[in-house]
């Protein structure tokens, strides 16, 4: 294409296509930081039985596809819970943080992972850009934090939040 | 206490405005990244309150509710939105119309929300009248702001952070982007989910907005179910300001001669085609 313009950013010829774009946001001891500061947190993982599933389940009308809970509570009775929901073809790790309620406190994205399939990975991808000035050397999978295309729904999030209410309302408020 | 160099950046990911935010900054210790991030995401929040058609109690929905020939006063935010819509509707020669709401609700594209008046499917955008801090519906219609006002949240999420000290942040909305401070390198993907990014933009102040057609689809289905569905491809256009980006990709894809639209805004826009060939449209 004759006369590109300069804020168009033409890979370089010689790069292959990126095989994943990944972002880690916060690990999970920062993570209970953001959402609970001060507490002081134990862990209360455990491993959901077949009757819980299938209450959880009914009651947040969303299925339950990991039966283990990765949960920890504070002294007040809060509970902070790490899940994931799928994104577009992988999985985003998130966290919860709920108060005796089951009312929300905040939700913090942990990790996000997108996997490019293999289509891309082909010559007419890369004949494009032969012949062409690089404006900048770029590893497309490390230097480049931010995306645009069209929108990635977080409905699954959404459901996952119901899920976790629940799970909390009928299994963990107890202790 | 580690002290922070200009590049040092906070990166926070929440799910808002039905997608997932991103917001970084950078140049500010971490305390204050953290809250400036928090003020950001609130101010996310506020304007999806107003705006979200999908919020029974939105000020969106109170003024379809009291603004039927009554002026209703509305937020600062609605007013901007609704002035903004009126320019691309006169602009685009009304290609670009938020009235289509009714059409949307019936057609099952948006929740029915209770207490809304019947709406008139034959009236246009041209029924809004807007006086500053009021507006008034002369015929009953409803309003999708849906084309708009993400690209609007995004602008004032990162209004909040110029604010503070910050030398360098961006918000992504799902792809809509503000940015502000030195120089990013965002990658445009294939308008197919999962097949990765076949080109890339260089973004210093300002802002951009992908859609693909499904926007489009889902708006002529409305207008008239004899419209071909358009190929599968994605539209990314650049403006000042991310509410006028997001505006203008619905009129690139629908208006007949859109680059002349976008150019009078000072707007760039690029095509990615489902072979993954990148057409620059104008700019």
């Amino acid at each position: 294409m004759a006369g590109d313009p300069k804020w168009l950013v033409l890979l370089p010829a010689c790069a292959t296509p990126p095989s994943a774009h990944a972002e880690i946001y916060l690990g999970v001891t920062e993570a209970q930081q953001a959402l609970l500061p001060g507490r002081e947190l134990i862990a209360f993982d455990q491993t959901l039985n077949a009757a819980q599933i299938k209450a959880i389940e009914k009651h947040a009308g969303v299925k339950v596809r990991q039966p283990q809970l990765k949960a920890w509570r504070s002294s007040e009775g809060e509970w902070f819970l790490v899940d994931q929901v799928l994104g577009k073809h992988e999985f985003i790790t998130w966290a919860l943080a709920l108060d005796m309620n089951s009312k929300v406190l905040g939700i913090e994205i942990l990790e996000y992972r997108e996997r490019y399939g293999h289509e891309v990975r082909n010559r007419n991808w890369r004949s494009q850009f032969s012949g062409k000035s690089v404006v900048d050397a770029v590893r497309i999978e490390q230097d480049i934090k931010n995306i645009s295309g069209a929108t990635l729904s977080s409905v699954h999030l959404t459901q996952g939040v119901r899920r976790l209410i629940a799970t909390h309302a009928l299994v963990l408020a107890d202790h | 206490m580690r002290s922070s160099s200009p590049t040092t950046e906070i990166v926070r990911c929440r799910p808002a405005l039905g997608t997932y935010v991103r917001i970084a900054v950078a140049g500010l210790p971490q305390h204050l990244a953290t809250r400036t991030i928090d003020s950001a995401f609130a101010t996310v929040e506020r304007i999806e309150a107003l705006m979200s058609f999908y919020r029974v109690d939105s000020q969106l929905h109170e003024l379809h509710r009291n603004g039927l020939r009554r002026w209703t006063p509305i937020s600062r935010e609605l007013s901007e939105v609704l002035a903004l819509s009126k320019k691309l509707y006169s602009a685009s020669a009304k290609v670009f119309d938020p009235s289509i709401g009714g059409k949307m609700m019936h057609a099952g594209l948006l929740p029915l929300i209770d207490d809304l008046p019947e709406p008139d499917l034959k009236a246009d955008f041209s029924q809004l009248s807007l006086s500053p801090g009021f507006a008034r519906l002369r015929r009953p219609i409803l309003l999708d702001l849906g084309g708009i006002a993400k690209g609007y949240a995004v602008d004032r999420a990162l209004a909040t952070i110029r604010k503070s000290a910050a030398v360098r942040a961006s918000v992504n909305a799902g792809g809509d982007l503000a940015r502000f401070g030195g120089e990013e390198i965002i990658a445009l993907q294939h308008p197919i989910a999962g097949r990765g990014p076949v080109a890339a933009i260089k973004l210093s102040t300002g802002a951009m907005a992908t859609s693909s057609d499904h926007y489009a689809r889902l708006t002529l289905r409305t207008r008239n179910d004899n419209q071909p569905s358009h190929p599968s491809a994605a539209i990314t256009v650049l403006a000042r300001r991310c509410a006028l980006a997001d505006g203008l990709t619905k009129i690139a894809w629908l208006h007949h001669d859109a680059a002349t639209v976008l150019r009078r805004f000072g707007a760039r826009a690029l095509r990615i085609e489902v072979n993954g060939e990148v057409v620059v449209l104008c700019g």
